[in-house]
Order: C-alpha cells, then structure tokens, then sequence
C-alpha cells in the first residue's frame, strides 16, 4: 500500500513542478546576489545570507531559511491537504476503501507519502543550494576553508556539513505540524484545496501571533515558534534549548492532529 | 462460514456456499433527523441476478455503500459472502467487485496503470497474475486496444467499461454494480448485459446490480427488491412478479358484438381494445369465435416491471415541488418509449388521477418481503391500465391527449431516449442527476 501510495506521488508531475518551484526561489536569490553583490546588511535579511557572499557552503542553509517561512509549508500543505480529499475528489476513495485499502493502512500510506515528500523537497533545496552556492560564491579559501558561524566562532567544513543535515531533519521535521493538520482537514472535506488553505490559515495565524506582543503568553505554543530555530545549529557550541523546545511541540502538534485525523477518517461515511 | 473458494480462484458453476451472497438484517442508517435506508432486509443467494430498484434518493446507493463498508450503518447488520461487514471487511472485500455510482479513475494515467494501482492497493490480487488479469479484464470490457492514453481523455462510455474492468479484475465471487451501463449506447448496454450473464452463467458470480433503469433490470435479473423512501417494499422472483393478472387483452374488428357477448366480463375498453376477465385466454377465444367475432390479437395480460415498480414506489425525491399540491400525482410524468401509447384513442373521457395519499397516510404492507398484491396495487377500478404486451411501459395517467402528444408540458422523454425512467421526473432531466449520462451515449 505504501509502495502504492509513493508510485502514486512520484508519477504524479505536479510533485516535481512543485519541487522545482521550491527549488527556484533560493537558486534566484543565489544568482541576483552573484550578480549584484550586495547582500542584507548583518542582522536583517533572510538568515546566513549575509555571510553567504564570503563562502558558499553556507548557502544551502541560506536556502532552507528562504523557504521555510512559506514555500516549504504551502507545498506541504497542498500535498498534504490533497492526500485523502484529494482521492474523494476524484472518487476513487471509495474504490481504495471498497477494494478494501483499509482505512487505516490508507492512511499511514499518505502519511508515508507526505513525510517523504518533505524529505525530497529538503534534500533537493539543500544539494542544490550546495552546487549554487559554491560555484557562485566558491568555498571561502581566503578564509582558510573555514566557516564563520553565526555566534562568530570558526566552523570546520565537516561540522558545516554535518550542521547542515542536522538543519535539513529539523526544517523537515518542523513541516509535520503542517502537514498532520492538511491531513486532518483532508479527512474532514472533500475539497483538497480546501484542506491545504485550512492549513495554511492556520500557520498563518500562528506567525500573525508571533509577532503580537499581547499573544505573549501562548507563543511558546505556537506551531510556527521554533521553525527558525535550526539556525541555532549553526553556532559554536550548538545552543539546543529552542531546538528541543521545537521537536518536543511539533511532536505534540503531529500526535494530536494524526490521532483526531485518524479518528475521523475511521469512522466517517464515504459519501464522495 | 465462509466461503470455500480461494480468493482469486475460479468459481465452479452453481452456488459454491450455503450462505447468502448478501443478508442484510434491520439495516438502518439515520444521516441526523433523515432516515436514508430504514430497516432493509436484503437476501440474495449465491448465484443470483439480483435487481435492486428503487426512485432516485430512495436509499438504494447508501445501502450499496453499507454493503461495502464505505458508509457505517446505524442499526443492523451486513453480511457479504458470509462475514460481517464493516469487521471483516478485509477478509472477503477482494473477492467482490463494485462499481459505486460513477466509476472513477486517476486522469493522468492510463487504464492499466489505473487498473494497476487498485490491483496492488488492496489484498487477494496476486502480483506475478496481474498484467494478465488486466488484460483480461480490459479484453472483457472491450478496452483491449485501448493503449497508454490517459483516462481524462476517455469519452464518458469508456470510463464506464474501464470501471467494469476494475470490478471483474479479480474473477470476484459477488458483483456490486451501481447504474453499470450508465453512458454506454445501446450497443455498449447490449454487450455488458452479455458479459455479465455469460460471467453468471459460467462462473456462478452473483451480481446484485442497483438500478432505476426498469428496463436493464428486466432484461437480467431474477430477482428483485424494491426500495422505495428506504424502505424495502418488495422482494421476489421477477417472474412471480409478472404473472399473469387473470386478464386478457384483445383486439378485435367487432368490438360492439364482443362487448355483448362479454358483458360481465369486461374490465375495460377503449376503441377495438378490451381487457377481459378471463382466467383461461384459450377458453376466452373459444368463446369469442364461437360467437363468431373475429379477433386480431390476443394476448394474457402481465404487469410490466414498471407497473409493479411503480405501484410500491412513491414519487423520486430529486421532484421538489412548491406549496401548491401538483394536481396530479408522480404519476403522470410515467415516462414510455412506447409511442404507440400516445397513439391510442382516449379511454373515453380524461379519467381523474388518483391523488397520492399524504405519506403519513400511506401505509406498506406489513411484511414487506412477501408480496401482497391486493395491497395498493393496481389497476384502481377508474384507473385504465394499458397491458402493454409489448413489454414497454405503458402510460396509465395521461388524460388521453388524443393523437397529438402534449408536448408542451414538457415530461416527455426525447424519442430516442433508450431508458425506459420510471423513476425520472422533469428534475432529472433538469440537470440534477448524471447529467452527462444522458446527453453522452456515444462510447
């Protein structure tokens, strides 16, 4: 079934129009600084991309702080909104269940799906901002070979890289929050888009109350709170308070969520 | 318990189980304060052709989701193949085959991809046979030909076969097909009607097939039920169902004479046409020619489908009408491909319909699984019924508009509408229900 589901996904062209277009972004950003050479002032900006000018290697982070914000989570939420709706839509959920899938079992299968969605969405922004950034920006020689981290302190380029896969698993973990509430909403409506604008509603809200003073007492509940921690990792020494904080609530958010999907997709009449 | 068969093998002729295909118990499904199938006792044994009719919204495609534990029943029990659904779903599902309203494809792939993906999404279909069973199925459906086009290309008769296709996939034990003709032409009805009673014939499937098409049901089953408000109304052998009335119908040059001979007798009569009470047709015609009457046809009345249909249904619940009570009953949108029914001469002068009693009022029979024809069944004394030999649904509530059709009143079906649509009302044809089907008959 999960075989099945993959196939489905990987067959499906948009899931790879998606991609590139996640994929565009950063690699845009990368060439208009190439070009101009002017990068944010320190402090402002996307995160990493001033030090991006001085070395590349710090590029594929860059690039996972240009998406993170909102074209990783639209996509999930698209994918993610579509993966039961989307079957209702076309009307094949009931031949899935009838033939008979299992409701459950049809939805671990989306799940799978959608985690190893966001797993190739990463990968793809990482490798492609590593081959962007370092052949724009080369790989920081006059510097040693060594990366300035964001609390000032040098970087080997082996902890860069493992820093970086580090990165790449949080941001990724941090769009389950997402995508468990686009499945949710999938098993609550028969309108795909409609789940993924559910979601998106809902990360949107998040970040609107981030930046409320008077929202102070919940922030450290909102899903979208610790996303921008992974850049924590890029210090010397790692500061893992907010990064623990982060898993922690977005394992919270995805057991909640999965189980009231779950929930509702076993009990629910199949009436698309 | 439960069946012997393994799960994709071949079904020997003749009923391999002692269970029933499907028994359904006191099957109810409440949606809030609206009952949608309220109480439905099914019992179709293995190795039947069961017809399942009913007017639009009459329940019969929520109690075909209940069969296949797609809708979660509120009261009662569900048995297919002899396990419990929804419990044991996983158990016995692969080995039934269903069509459930509309077929339904993914439109970027091809029939065998799709057929593929449902195939491997599900238990009981072997990997190492599935390119071949595809095959099989597409060449069964005749889509053999069809290559890699994807299915979003295919007209509406195409999909339909490629939903067949999925159904027979697995050479399943039980047949589920809601509306399976639904967009074929005539030739396409023709050929699946084939298929399905050579697949019955061979291999001892069960088909319980779903339908307001009166003239599908016909044409292939041997049993029906009738659903009607959710509730089913009738079960039985179709033919116990079209027995013979005890009429007879005749035709005769001398309708004056036979009228006096026959006296008593004589139920009805419009122009050289009279229905006769006669228990014996032989000893009628004896009778008559005795008399010396000459006589043209003659024929034993038997109740079409539709007459039976219609007398235990009530009107399709897709006709919403306003506050003002339609003067006339459901039953004057009958809808008949018989033109000569507009041919014959009025039955004297318009005959009153017979309000449709309020549906409190109404009562069914007790025992809704036997058959109780006395029980507001027709012909209503004032009533002209039309024998209708020919196996075409008769009009039995225009007022006789002479000749000329009314076409203005806008019921009428297109002239080459093929679906005789007892159930259908102005709203069908309005758009409200599978529109596509009806303006789409090509394959």
């Amino acid at each position: 079934m999960i075989g099945v589901e993959l196939m489905k996904m990987l067959r499906r062209p948009r899931t790879w129009v998606v991609i590139a277009l996640i994929d565009a972004l950063p690699t845009l950003v990368a060439f208009l600084l190439a070009l101009t050479d002017v990068g944010p002032r320190p402090g402002t900006g996307p995160a990493f991309l001033s030090a991006v000018l001085n070395n590349g290697v710090l590029f594929p982070a860059a690039a996972l702080a240009i998406v993170l914000p909102l074209f990783l989570p639209v996509s999930v939420a698209i994918v993610s909104g579509d993966s039961i709706a989307g079957e209702a839509q076309a009307g094949t959920l009931r031949y899935l269940l009838a033939r008979p899938a299992g409701r459950t079992r049809l939805l671990v299968a989306k799940l799978v799906t959608v985690l190893v969605f966001v797993a190739m969405a990463v990968v793809v922004v990482v490798v492609t901002g590593y081959f962007v950034g370092t052949s724009l920006f080369g790989t920081g020689q006059l510097a040693g070979g060594n990366i300035v981290s964001v609390s000032g302190e040098p970087l080997t380029p082996q902890q860069a890289a493992l820093r970086t896969l580090l990165a790449m698993a949080y941001v990724a973990f941090s769009m389950l929050g997402v995508a468990a509430m686009a499945v949710f909403l999938s098993t609550l409506t028969d309108s795909p888009l409609a789940a993924a604008m559910g979601a998106l509603a809902f990360l949107v809200a998040s970040s609107l109350l981030l930046t409320l003073d008077a929202a102070d007492s919940i922030r450290p509940y909102l899903p979208t709170r610790y996303w921008l921690a992974f850049v924590d990792l890029f210090r010397q020494p790692i500061l893992w308070r907010d990064i623990v904080r982060g898993v922690g609530l977005q394992s919270l958010y995805v057991a909640v969520l999965l189980g009231a999907a779950w929930a509702n997709f076993s009990t629910k009449d199949i009436k698309s | 318990m439960t069946a012997t068969t393994a799960p994709s093998g071949r079904v020997p002729a003749g009923p391999v189980t002692a269970t029933a295909a499907i028994r359904t118990v006191g099957l109810t499904k409440r949606y809030g304060s609206v009952t949608a199938v309220d109480g439905i006792d099914l019992d179709v044994p293995p190795g039947d052709i069961y017809g399942f009719l009913g007017p639009n919204g009459s329940g019969k495609t929520t109690t075909v989701r209940m069969l296949l534990g797609l809708v979660l029943p509120t009261a009662g029990t569900v048995e297919v193949l002899g396990a419990r659904i929804p419990k044991h779903a996983r158990s016995v599902l692969h080995r039934v085959g269903a069509l459930v309203e509309a077929p339904a494809a993914y439109g970027h792939l091809g029939a065998r991809a799709n057929l593929s993906i449902m195939d491997a999404a599900g238990p009981g279909g072997s990997r190492r046979t599935r390119r071949a069973r595809i095959d099989r199925a597409l060449e069964q459906v005749g889509l053999a030909g069809v290559g890699r086009r994807p299915v979003k290309a295919y007209s509406l008769g195409m999909r339909q076969r490629l939903g067949i296709a999925a159904a027979l996939l697995r050479k399943p034990d039980l047949l589920i097909l809601d509306e399976p003709t639904n967009g074929l032409d005539p030739r396409g009805i023709q050929e699946i009607r084939q298929l399905l009673l050579d697949l019955n014939a061979s291999a001892g499937t069960t088909i319980f097939l779903s339908s307001h098409l009166l003239a599908e049901v016909e044409h292939l089953c041997k049993r029906v039920g009738v659903v009607d408000r959710g509730r089913l109304v009738l079960q039985d052998s179709l033919s116990a169902l079209r027995a013979p009335t005890g009429s007879v119908v005749l035709r005769t040059p001398d309708p004056e004479w036979a009228v006096g001979v026959l006296d008593g007798d004589l139920r009805e009569r419009s122009g050289d046409r009279l229905v006769v009470r006669a228990a014996d047709p032989a000893e009628l015609n004896a009778r008559l020619v005795r008399h010396g009457i000459r006589i043209t046809e003659l024929t034993e009345e038997r109740r079409t489908l539709e007459e039976v249909v219609l007398a235990v249904t009530t009107g399709s619940s897709d006709r919403v009408d306003g506050a003002v009570p339609p003067t006339t009953g459901p039953r004057a949108e009958v809808l008949s491909t018989d033109d000569s029914a507009w041919d014959r001469p009025p039955a004297g002068p318009p005959v009153p319909l017979p309000s449709r009693p309020p549906r409190d009022s109404f009562s069914w029979p007790a025992g809704r699984d036997t058959t109780e024809p006395e029980a507001g069944w027709p012909p209503a004394p004032s009533e002209p019924v039309s024998p209708a030999p020919d196996d075409h649904g008769a009009d039995q509530s225009h007022p006789g508009p002479g000749r000329e059709p009314a076409r203005s009143e806008a019921v009428r079906p297109a002239p080459d509408d093929p679906d005789v649509d007892p159930g259908g009302s102005a709203a069908d044809r309005a758009g409200s229900d599978q529109p596509e089907a009806r303006s789409e008959e090509s394959a």
